[in-house]
């Protein structure tokens, strides 16, 4: 196996080498050049240059696709490679080394709608769009919160109704990144209206262009715009489209959202940026490295850093394919702790620069970090949410008791 | 050994010791003259839990430390007593290092097979180990040794040891020597500690003469073996507490499980569980952090860069030790009243692991040591 990824290493690197060039500065570490942004969402202002870019990064995917290093630990019949799924992380990690066009917009196809799709979907489903997602051909969105329905996801009112052989849909989804640029939603709605709440879920995949489709951007307080609203009006969804049976949406979605915790707290997700690296760079900029309690906190916020890091590679390890449990909440409550710690040490050290825009390299560029990280406690469920999970799947705790139906 | 291995040595040192060392036990040692249980050290003696990782021509199996982590944990898990972290593998690891080879020769043997109990002695006021808050100083004697003066705290076991490995500080730098415990001028004034399960001790020397022989490390290569030794030390600590944090979120967890209060488990409470949640979360990150520090201090391996090895170890140390008090903390407010009592044993893990935060060094110093990797300074700043 060792002599498998040495083997693959190099001939994955031969690809890079020959399709793009080494980023310049992986780590950042030079003061005061480039660019100073600093965040844990990205947000274009600009909807032409997202498109754009959203253009290259498909152009990329599909190179890489057909070169055969697009999904290696996929079936041959669809596309894959019939290798191991660690060849992709792999894959992953070479290519961070090298300066490509942003493939974010494709990751939540391939690391959250494929694997529900994959255990879940017929033959029919996977053949029509998992080759497209890992192809860069489709671009996937998940609609799932709503605006009733945030930690009690499962209490979602978005209702499919059976008519011939499609389904019809209407509510209301929120929280919906790149709805605006996605081909497909991964879709979860009521089709049981008698069946308790969480078996009576099914989940689709929406064409996102089918009339009856309303995306409206949603602007959130680093005053980007990441998420979308998306209002479903009577929205025609073949039942081809169905993954899995009636009724199996809750489970076929939980698995995607344990691989969204692991995907949030990992990192993977999050800027080239080492937050902790600019936070060094900044002590010494301003004269503060040696300051014994902000020597403290930085050791403190490498540590956490470093933790994490080593944390995330081993439940890398351990969780095989795509079954990752109580593990990806653990990443997601350190991960969402040293975003508000990291910005808080970026506080300290900026005082009122980080509130007002002198024009300093470095320091204003800090309150897209320090608006964004409340996201981390809330997007792909909330810390409060997470300790349940880590408590009750764990340590075994009982569930809360669920409230006696208030008479009605 | 192979994962399947350990696990296996996990099982049985899990088993002898809640066969052999059980709570009852424990507590009957709390007041003990001697403090340990000698019939317990020679079962494990012939267990071979004292030359795990040591060299096999000293009698050792020449395993990873990682192994012998496994055991250390397990310790303090059971919260034993004895000397076989402080002699096997804190000692041990020093003269393992050491460049003198006859001193190796002579006592890694005799400690393996538990014949001999060796501790370090070095930390000065306040339990401090960085090598210009050593409690010893030396200086030159005519015969081409040193001269032994001042006092070193927080030794432990130093009153069943039969030989001290001292580091103490010079105008030329550190030096290490073997100091018997009976050698004319020593005297061992037994500490009261908060955690009764160990037993520690003032060490005082009164220029007491070692000869060139007896000498671990010299000016030039003294305080780079001082700073391997307190990283074995910080570590063995972190993996007491480790072992520590790990029983005590389960033992927590157990209880809350089985205590009903307003008709309901209070496991139900999210009050309790977010805290316990926290609790693992801490317990699921010191896993890696020991596993990195136990990496880096391996004998064996090749040598880590320094740095690596300082953050690896000290990263470990303050994590670790500081989650431990936290977790025994939170287990203390979720038992309420029962916790609070002598008779109950959290009170045993929390004494145990604010020891351990205590000794080879403070998670403050060990935090200064990871900021003076990341963050050097043009002077060198070792204060704490």
């Amino acid at each position: 196996m060792a002599d498998d990824v040495d083997e693959f290493r190099a001939s994955a690197l031969a690809f890079l080498t020959a399709h793009a060039s080494r980023r310049m500065c992986p780590t950042g570490d030079a003061w005061g050049v480039g660019d100073d942004a600093i965040g844990l969402l990205d947000g274009y202002r600009d909807r032409i240059a997202e498109a754009a870019a959203l253009e290259r990064g498909r152009a990329w995917r599909r190179l890489v696709f057909d070169n055969g290093f697009g999904w290696l630990g996929g079936p041959p019949t669809l596309g894959g490679g019939g290798r191991s799924a660690q060849l992709d992380e792999e894959y992953r990690l070479l290519e961070r080394e090298f300066d490509v066009p942003d493939q974010q917009p494709f990751a939540t196809g391939t690391h959250l709608v494929a694997p529900a799709v994959l255990a879940n979907g017929s033959d029919d489903v996977q053949r029509r769009f998992l080759p497209g997602l890992f192809r860069g051909d489709l671009v996937a969105c998940q609609l799932l919160s709503e605006p009733e329905a945030g930690s009690d996801l499962a209490g979602l009112r978005t209702r499919a109704t059976r008519d011939g052989d499609d389904w019809i849909v209407s509510g209301q989804k929120v929280w919906t990144s790149q709805a605006h640029l996605a081909d497909i939603g991964q879709l979860l709605a009521r089709t049981g209206a008698e069946a308790p709440k969480h078996r009576g879920l099914t989940m689709f995949l929406v064409d996102m262009r089918s009339p009856g489709v309303m995306v409206r951007p949603l602007r959130q307080m680093t005053g980007e715009t990441h998420f979308n609203e998306v209002f479903l009006d009577e929205v025609r969804v073949p039942d081809t489209n169905r993954v899995g049976p009636l009724g199996s949406g809750w489970s076929a979605v939980m698995a995607t959202l344990m691989a969204e915790r692991a995907a949030v707290g990992s990192g993977a997700a999050n800027s080239a940026v080492d937050p902790v690296a600019r936070l060094i760079g900044l002590a010494r900029h301003r004269g503060r490295a040696g300051d014994a309690r902000v020597r403290q906190r930085l050791a403190v916020a490498h540590t956490n850093a470093e933790l994490r890091r080593f944390l995330g590679l081993r439940l890398e390890a351990m969780a095989t394919d795509c079954s990752p449990g109580s593990e990806g909440s653990i990443l997601k409550l350190l991960f969402s702790e040293q975003g508000r710690s990291c910005g808080d040490v970026a506080g300290d050290l900026l005082g009122p620069a980080l509130t007002a825009d002198s024009g300093e390299w470095g320091a204003f560029a800090w309150t897209r970090w320090v608006t964004g990280a409340p996201m981390l406690s809330i997007a792909g469920g909330t810390d409060e949410i997470q300790r349940n999970t880590i408590a009750e799947r764990v340590l075994g705790l009982p569930k809360e008791p669920a409230p006696k139906e208030s008479g009605k | 050994m192979s994962a399947a291995e350990r696990t296996e040595l996990q099982q049985t040192a899990r088993r002898v010791l809640a066969e052999r060392a059980p709570m009852g036990r424990v507590r009957e040692l709390l007041d003990d003259s001697l403090g340990h249980d000698p019939m317990l050290f020679a079962n494990l003696v012939e267990l071979g839990w004292t030359g795990m990782h040591l060299p096999e021509s000293a009698g050792g199996s020449g395993v990873a430390f990682a192994d012998t982590a496994v055991v250390i944990s397990e310790l303090g898990r059971a919260v034993t007593a004895g000397p076989l972290v402080s002699s096997a593998v804190i000692a041990a690891g020093a003269l393992a290092l050491s460049s003198n080879t006859e001193q190796t020769a002579l006592l890694l043997p005799v400690i393996v097979d538990g014949s001999t109990i060796a501790t370090v002695a070095l930390a000065g006021q306040g339990g401090h180990c960085s090598a210009a808050a050593l409690g010893p100083t030396w200086r030159s004697s005519a015969g081409g040794g040193v001269v032994i003066d001042g006092e070193a705290t927080f030794v432990l076991d130093a009153a069943i040891a039969d030989v001290l490995v001292v580091f103490a500080r010079g105008e030329a730098g550190v030096v290490a020597a073997v100091v018997d415990r009976a050698h004319p001028g020593v005297s061992v004034i037994p500490t009261t500690t908060l955690d009764q399960t160990r037993r520690a001790a003032s060490v005082h020397f009164d220029a007491v003469e070692v000869s060139a022989s007896s000498m671990l490390a010299e000016p030039h290569d003294g305080e780079a073996l001082l700073a391997s030794v307190v990283d074995i030390g910080a570590t063995a600590m972190a993996l007491d507490s480790f072992g520590i944090a790990e029983i005590v979120v389960e033992r927590t967890a157990d209880y809350v499980k089985q205590r009903f209060q307003f008709g309901r488990s209070i496991g139900s409470f999210q009050a309790i569980k977010h805290r316990l949640a926290d609790d693992v979360l801490l317990v699921e990150t010191s896993r890696v952090a020991v596993d990195n520090a136990a990496a880096a201090v391996d004998l064996a391996a090749d040598p880590l860069s320094t740095r690596d090895r300082v953050i690896a170890v000290a990263t470990a140390k303050a994590y670790v030790c500081d989650a431990a008090v936290t977790i025994c903390g939170d287990s203390l407010q979720s038992h309420g009243g029962i916790g609070f009592t002598w008779e109950h044993d959290t009170h045993l893990y929390f004494k145990r692991a604010m020891l351990n935060q205590a000794l080879f060094g403070t998670s403050r110093w060990h935090r200064h040591r990871v900021a003076d990797e990341v963050l050097p300074l043009v002077r060198t700043s070792s204060t704490v």
